[in-house]
């Protein structure tokens, strides 16, 4: 059989990401960058993960994808965070050494034997019959495909801009992308412009670190990746550090509000709530008294910081009076200055769950082309549009993962500003943990040919280890002798009769840590899963640390899993794609109007479509039916 | 909260309105699970079209004596597993076994949707597949006018402030997770719980007008009480504008329970004119004087007659404690034409005579009953549906569970879910779907990104 060949236009998250998978899969990746110099560059934060991105990672490395292991490789300080807010939202966070993070997965894609890595820009996508054909580049020069995946990130006819000064460029000053604006635009897509923005960098020697809080990385490290030992990635850790505004910042800033280009009308595009530039926060939030700053390292060869909270479009000589009033920063070196970056997107609810054009066969898009903002989101978005290019079938629903609700969220209902995962947009959050990912989706990543047989094997033997260990802490009753003295020292009411280990594990006092280590006693059997197990130590951890979870809030968990068993039956419930809504009596005018434009693929999804009510759901399901 | 076709319904199935019997109906695969939890005694085996005797029961109460006729699939009008439950008729009686049926295990079936489901399981044929369309959209229709008709300007506004007040506590519980490194600007857990109470007591009173709406439909329960001779008949009579009681000069002419019913100020009274209470012998007096007890019982408003001209005495007062506290209370000091009474500024001097003072009276009886549950209430300004004051209850349970759980130390995440249960019932009262608000409740109350 010929190899289907695949044409990924960008190098960022959501193109490496699109890349490998489609290539492990087993199709002929070509992948196009405007500098290779530029591969996976974080434009912004020097960090990966974080709430709902960390769970997004976690998802993509269960998937058989590259973020994860990236991140595992090149941090250089990592934090689990949410630990006192619940299992759900524990969150993993890590600062990257951006340099290394580019080397690396440049390596790992350059070690692909099916990607093929090529500097160019791509001018044109070519069709037939609403099929896509092949590209045109730069040059002239047309190169044939099967299927082309769109991941031109920030770079679509981008332009920057602070005070009055406006380039027309990508990020950090690389070179735009022009031509494919117009192409995209000819074959149908709605253009939208969004806007996002990044602080400036300032050198290291120039901040007094003696005026700000001091973070450092956790001692116990939580690897990104379920492959990654723990053990392999223990190294020295950098610091981040946390300052604050004072009045003389807020004064300078609205002395001088009229020049930046966020509020001189330079800009129209649509920009965030979600990273609101400072001047924005002063303006919006006007009796703060003070903003937190971040002050976290770029790399571990580079005295380049990072300022998070001080994104601005403000003219120069304003951004260096502002920095330099936030306490520490006095007298602080300006390396590279901040700005706004606006560029082209399309309205994702032109494409299909599996990222796909519906009006044109073989076209994907992934990142921020979609509408979104952030690294974890376009390599989410990335590793599904790479998986549906070549062909390969996985389905991921609200109720299966974060990737899920990104992409539902995204093709659905589309989004008027750059859209940031959070914990709060998934339904069922409790069952989404980041500690689960691989139980939820890795058997999805084996039969959609993502990971290898060896991955699969151990992860097999992780979840019935899982199985296992619970179904023997349900059967194995301990008395009071042995029990007592563990509960005492944990300040737990004493038992007076035999308890379920089970049920004492439910205590919130209590963890399964706690009674792990008991030897065998009387009736008690020894644990099977701790005698016998031939996994690795760190994923008998991770077995552990999964038994106490489900265990512990069992009850909670078993209310969701009803919500999302309910969920799912709607979404099974398949709506034919070639209704003709308007010829639908009952259903209102503007229900015909949005579920034509959107043409949902099932009810679930249709119940999301902004404006269709119950009764529209109804009214749809009795004329589903007549047609059967 | 989804709605989903697999869910097990229940509705209200008989005209609203007093009838002598009305019909509660469950559709769909757990209807006999869930007639198990609330039917006494359930029959160990059940057998399909038949009828069994029994009672609702509702936390351990009977709610009503009733008759059940299971139908199980497929032969019942959805095709699903259906029960019917025939009780008393009156929406109050009705409400509570709906009440105790969704409290376990059905959901309230959305306006048409017992049809909708007939057809979907192949009961109505092809043909009528438009008209089903037709109907489903216009009940809709009216439904939502209705609920909005119902619901009013002020109640809608009260019940938006408390689900605002909730959607408040959620956003600062989900900043703290999504932004962790601006968690300072979130409340903690120990600010909801001081809150938690407040927004309890508020649900409660929303939902007390609910039972303020069944008044409105189905009468004030009102019990005439006083020793005899005080002119109780009299006031009735007054009330009544007709001769209906017998009126006579001797005591103890009333020996039974006289109920009427009469709309004042807006409000329907139901009122049982009572035998007068004194120590008797006469065997007939007796039964008369326990029926007036058990009046009184029933009551939920009581209106003491006491003579003018002879004060308020210390039998009086020795028959006004025993009333206890149930009903809400109002004295009438009678016959004031015959005598200037300068007694208790609490009591109402009436002359059931004359009709002078009577005016007092209904305003005092609309206060208790209106303006005193609901503030500026108006009729339109109450609850009147089932629907809103189960849904009440649920968010009132699930802030309850929330501020219980946040005691026990229960993480944020799952404090979260009953919180957001509670919002989502509220939201449902208004009819409004829960969308993006907490995203960007966060977003417009918060400071924060990069």
């Amino acid at each position: 059989m010929r190899m289907r060949k695949i044409i990924v236009i960008g190098g960022g998250h959501a193109g490496c990401e699109a890349a490998l998978a489609a290539a492990r899969i087993g199709a002929r990746v070509t992948m196009f960058v405007l500098s290779l110099d530029s591969v996976a560059l974080m434009p912004c934060n020097p960090c990966i993960g974080g709430s709902a991105k960390g769970h997004l990672v976690r998802e993509i490395d269960a998937l058989g994808g590259q973020m994860g292991k990236a991140i595992d490789a090149t941090f250089i300080q990592s934090r689990m965070l949410n630990t006192a807010k619940g299992p759900a939202v524990y969150s993993l966070r890590a600062q990257a050494d951006k340099k290394r993070y580019m080397e690396y997965m440049k390596q790992v894609l350059e070690s692909e034997p099916n990607i093929s890595l090529r500097e160019g820009e791509v001018v044109d996508i070519l069709t037939e019959e609403n099929k896509v054909v092949g590209v045109r580049i730069e040059s002239g020069g047309v190169v044939d495909c099967d299927a082309v995946i769109v991941c031109t990130g920030t770079y679509l006819n981008a332009r920057c801009l602070y005070g009055e000064t406006i380039t027309h460029t990508g990020p950090n000053g690389l070179r735009n992308s022009k031509g494919l604006s117009e192409s995209l635009k000819r074959l149908g897509f709605a253009l939208q412009r969004f806007k996002t923005g990044t602080p400036a960098r300032i050198h290291r020697r120039s901040i007094d670190f003696s005026k700000m809080s001091v973070q450092h990385g956790d001692e116990k490290l939580v690897p990104f990746s379920f492959e990654t030992d723990p053990a392999t990635v223990a190294r020295e850790q950098v610091p981040c550090h946390l300052t604050y505004t004072t009045p003389r910042t807020h004064e300078l800033i609205r002395e001088s509000i009229h020049r930046s280009a966020m509020y001189s009308g330079l800009i129209d595009a649509t920009g965030t709530r979600y990273c609101p530039s400072i001047e924005d926060k002063i303006v919006r939030f006007a009796d703060k008294e003070r903003h937190p700053v971040f002050v976290e390292p770029e790399g571990l060869y580079t005295q380049e910081m990072y300022v998070q909270g001080m994104s601005s479009a403000l003219p120069e000589d304003v951004q260096i009076e502002i920095y330099r009033s936030v306490t520490g920063l006095e007298n602080c070196e300006i390396m590279r200055v901040a700005y706004a970056i606006e560029y082209d997107c399309i309205d994702a609810t032109q494409l299909t769950l599996g990222l796909e054009a519906k009006h044109i066969s073989g076209l994907f898009f992934a990142g921020q082309i979609n509408g979104s903002s952030g690294y974890e989101e376009a390599a989410a978005q990335g590793l599904v549009a790479g998986i549906s290019a070549a062909n390969a079938q996985i389905e991921i629903g609200r109720a299966d993962g974060y990737i899920g609700v990104l992409i539902d969220d995204l093709v659905t209902k589309g989004t008027a500003e750059p859209y940031r995962m959070m914990t709060s947009r998934a339904e069922y959050r409790l069952l989404l943990r980041q500690d689960n990912a691989d139980l939820r989706l890795t058997p999805k990543a084996y039969a959609a040919g993502l990971i290898p047989a060896s991955r699969f094997a151990t992860f097999q033997q992780k979840a019935s280890a899982i199985q296992q260990e619970i179904t023997h802490l349900q059967n194995t009753t301990i008395s009071p002798e042995v029990a007592n003295p563990i509960l005492a020292a944990k300040s737990s009411t004493p038992i007076k009769s035999g308890a379920r280990l089970s049920d004492l594990i439910k205590r919130p006092e209590l963890s399964y840590f706690d009674f792990k280590d008991l030897r065998p006693w009387g009736r008690c059997p020894q644990s099977p899963t701790r005698e016998h197990s031939s996994l690795d130590p760190h994923h008998l951890l991770a077995v552990f640390e999964q038994v106490d979870i489900q265990l512990k809030y069992e009850g909670y968990i078993a209310i969701q899993l009803e919500q999302a068993a309910a969920f799912r039956k709607v979404e099974e419930k398949l709506i034919p794609t070639d209704i003709d809504y308007n010829s639908i009596g009952g259903l209102r005018l503007e229900a015909r109007q949005k579920l034509s434009a959107l043409r949902p693929v099932n009810f679930g999804q249709a119940s999301r479509v902004t404006g269709i009510s119950p009764a529209d759901l109804s009214v749809l399901m009795v004329y589903v039916r007549t047609l059967q | 909260m989804r709605r989903d076709i697999n869910d097990t319904i229940a509705a209200i199935a008989t005209a609203h309105g007093q009838g002598a019997i009305g019909i509660v109906r469950i559709s769909g695969a757990e209807a006999l699970a869930v007639l198990g939890r609330v039917f006494r005694p359930m029959p160990a085996e059940i057998l399909s079209h038949q009828m069994y005797y029994g009672s609702i029961c509702k936390d351990g109460e009977v709610v009503d004596e009733v008759m059940v006729c299971v139908m199980l699939s497929p032969r019942s009008f959805t095709r699903e597993d259906s029960v019917e439950i025939y009780a008393h008729g009156g929406q109050f009686v009705l409400g509570e076994v709906l009440g105790a049926v969704v409290e376990n295990g059905a959901r309230l079936a959305e306006a048409g949707e017992f049809t909708k489901r007939a057809f979907l399981n192949g009961r109505i044929n092809l043909a009528q597949a438009e008209a089903v369309m037709d109907l489903i959209g216009a009940k809709s229709g009216a439904a939502r006018r209705a609920a909005l008709r119902q619901l009013g300007g002020g109640l809608s506004q009260r019940i938006e402030t408390v689900r605002d007040k909730i959607l408040q506590w959620l956003a600062h519980i989900e900043l703290s997770i999504d932004y962790p490194e601006h968690e300072e600007e979130a409340r903690n857990a120990s600010e909801i719980l001081a809150e938690g109470g407040a927004v309890v007591a508020d649900l409660k009173k929303l939902y007390e007008t609910a039972t303020t709406g069944r008044i409105i439909r189905e009468g004030v329960r009102t019990a005439i009480i006083g020793r005899p001779n005080v002119g109780k008949s009299t006031l009735l009579n007054a009330i009544l504008h007709e001769n209906r009681a017998i009126v006579h000069e001797t005591a103890g002419t009333t020996r039974d329970v006289l109920t009427e019913e009469v709309r004042i100020a807006d409000i329907p009274l139901v009122i049982m004119d009572t035998a007068g209470l004194r120590e008797t012998s006469d065997p007939i007096e007796k039964i008369g004087i326990e029926k007036t007890h058990e009046a009184a019982q029933d009551a939920e408003l009581i209106l003491y007659v006491a003579d003018s001209t002879d004060g308020l005495t210390q039998e009086d007062k020795k028959i006004i404690e025993g009333l206890g506290q149930s009903a809400k209370q109002i004295i009438l000091m009678n016959k004031s034409d015959l005598r200037e009474s300068d007694d208790k500024s609490d009591s109402i001097k009436i002359s059931a005579k004359t009709g002078e003072g009577l005016d007092k009276l209904f305003t005092k009886i609309r206060e208790l009953f209106l303006a005193g549950n609901i503030g500026e209430g108006a009729e339109s300004d109450i609850i009147t549906r089932e629907r809103h004051k189960i849904l009440l209850e649920q968010s009132a349970n699930h802030v309850t569970q929330a501020m219980q759980e946040l005691q026990n130390g229960i993480p944020e995440d799952l404090v979260s879910v009953s919180l957001k249960a509670a919002y989502i019932c509220l939201g449902e009262i208004l009819g409004v779907e829960i969308g993006d608000d907490i995203v960007d409740r966060i977003f417009s109350e918060f400071c924060v990104g990069k």
